[in-house]
């Protein structure tokens, strides 16, 4: 229940966190906001021989918004995303996905950045980013280069990142002319999502991308002809959610997963329908 | 490895501590092991029950999920600076009132909790008490008086700044 030894390395700047994760290579780990990763460190899942801490780079935090799109700093914190105003008017699904993740003591030091990387399958950050066609900018000993948020899970706690790279910025396109919804369901607050849908609703087509279901976040697409009523809405997300590849688990069996996963893309569109 | 120790500075409660820590070492039990804070109850060890919760600048934190290094600069809370056995912090004083703990074992994260929400929200509704104590788990109570009491310790700040003012 504690973890093992290892070397604590603070950088003050991103290069200098590249370069000590460059020199501990396959034995080195990053630590962002640690909800996810000192558990399993606690445990001894995780056994990194050297930890570099990123929360003394203070080039990582915060949010900038701008007229057509919203950047955010790997560390931003879920609970500043949840109470940022400007946020709260400029993109709101943010704010109100931030406001979904964990228990306030755990938005309080989680990150965004932490949350994608992580790539826990039942995390709200990759689906949300992969709807809003976010980009992901990774810097590593190369320098920087950006990856579609959609590109980026490649399977449960599996990512396109590179054992020496970090996760530094989060650019956002704002589409105004977007609605967007989330809806989740999950035993109590602040557990994890059991099955949950992200809708992005424009002029010409609706998606749905939907997490919790075992798998990197999955996207369906219809066109606003086929979302006219709810009753045939319903029924095209069934099939479509009925050819998504699902993992059951101790919470819930995979055919009940799909089932919440239409029940909660339902809930989603309503919200952006009306 | 061998065995790397450094110094920091914790500032706790309102005066700084000098600890010397493995950086491995959890803020929970450097808390109370070497800075002597009992009141900081180590329960599941891995940021599920909330039992090691303290503030942060004034936010809850789990301890149990940072280390004690990482705090170093930080301002920390733990329930020993909220009131004594003869002048209970408004909210202890609620919590005893309203019966909101039988064993206590949880009882200094749900306190710690409950201030730092009425700090933010001075009267927060009964949903939003329940949805910001979910992440405390209580196994003797069922929450209803927990939240009774939370209720009860909105009514007594707003009573004290009035008496105050």
């Amino acid at each position: 229940m504690k973890p093992v030894r290892f070397k604590y390395q603070a950088p003050a700047t991103v290069a200098e966190a590249v370069q000590q994760l460059a020199e501990a290579g396959i034995d080195g780990k990053a630590l962002a906001g640690g909800q996810s990763l000192v558990p399993m460190m606690n445990f001894r899942l995780a056994r990194p021989a050297v930890l570099v801490d990123l929360n003394g780079v203070a080039e990582l935090s915060g949010i900038t918004v701008d007229g057509d799109h919203v950047e955010l700093g790997a560390l931003t914190r879920h609970q500043t995303i949840a109470d940022s105003e400007r946020l709260q008017h400029a993109l709101p699904l943010l704010a109100r996905t931030a406001g979904l993740i964990g228990h306030w003591g755990i938005r309080t030091r989680g990150t965004v950045g932490g949350s994608v990387v992580h790539a826990d399958p039942s995390a709200e950050w990759p689906a949300v980013l992969t709807a809003l066609s976010a980009e992901l900018e990774l810097v590593g000993p190369q320098g920087a280069h950006r990856v579609p948020a959609g590109e980026f899970v490649l399977g449960p706690l599996t990512t396109a990142i590179g054992m020496d790279e970090i996760l530094t910025r989060i650019h956002i396109p704002r589409v105004p002319t977007a609605r967007t919804a989330i809806e989740e369901v999950a035993r109590r607050p602040g557990d994890f999502a059991l099955a949950g849908a992200v809708v992005v609703a424009s002029t010409e087509d609706t998606r749905w991308t939907f997490f919790g279901l075992g798998g990197p976040p999955e996207t369906v697409r219809l066109s606003a002809d086929d979302a006219r009523d709810e009753a045939s809405l319903k029924r095209q997300l069934t099939d479509r959610v009925a050819a998504l590849e699902v993992t059951g688990d101790m919470h819930g069996g995979a055919e009940w997963r799909r089932q919440v996963a239409v029940v909660v893309a339902l809930r989603a569109w309503r919200q952006v329908a009306a | 490895m061998t065995e790397e120790r450094v110094e920091i500075t914790l500032a706790v409660n309102g005066h700084d501590e000098r600890v010397t820590v493995e950086p491995r070492w959890l803020l929970s039990d450097v808390l109370r092991r070497e800075c002597g804070l009992l009141g900081v109850h180590v329960g599941c060890e891995h940021g599920v029950c909330g039992a090691c919760t303290v503030l942060l600048d004034g936010e809850p934190v789990r301890s149990c999920l940072m280390f004690a290094v990482q705090a170093a600069g930080h301002q920390l809370t733990t329930v020993e600076a909220l009131g004594t056995a003869d002048h209970l912090d408004p909210v202890q004083q609620a919590f005893w009132e309203a019966h909101g703990l039988q064993c206590g074992f949880c009882t200094p994260g749900m306190v710690l909790t409950a201030r730092a929400l009425l700090d933010r929200d001075p009267h927060p509704s009964e949903e939003t008490i329940r949805e910001t104590l979910a992440g405390n788990l209580c196994r003797c109570t069922g929450y209803q008086f927990i939240v009774d009491a939370v209720l009860l310790a909105a009514d007594k700040r707003a009573e004290g700044a009035e008496g105050g003012a």
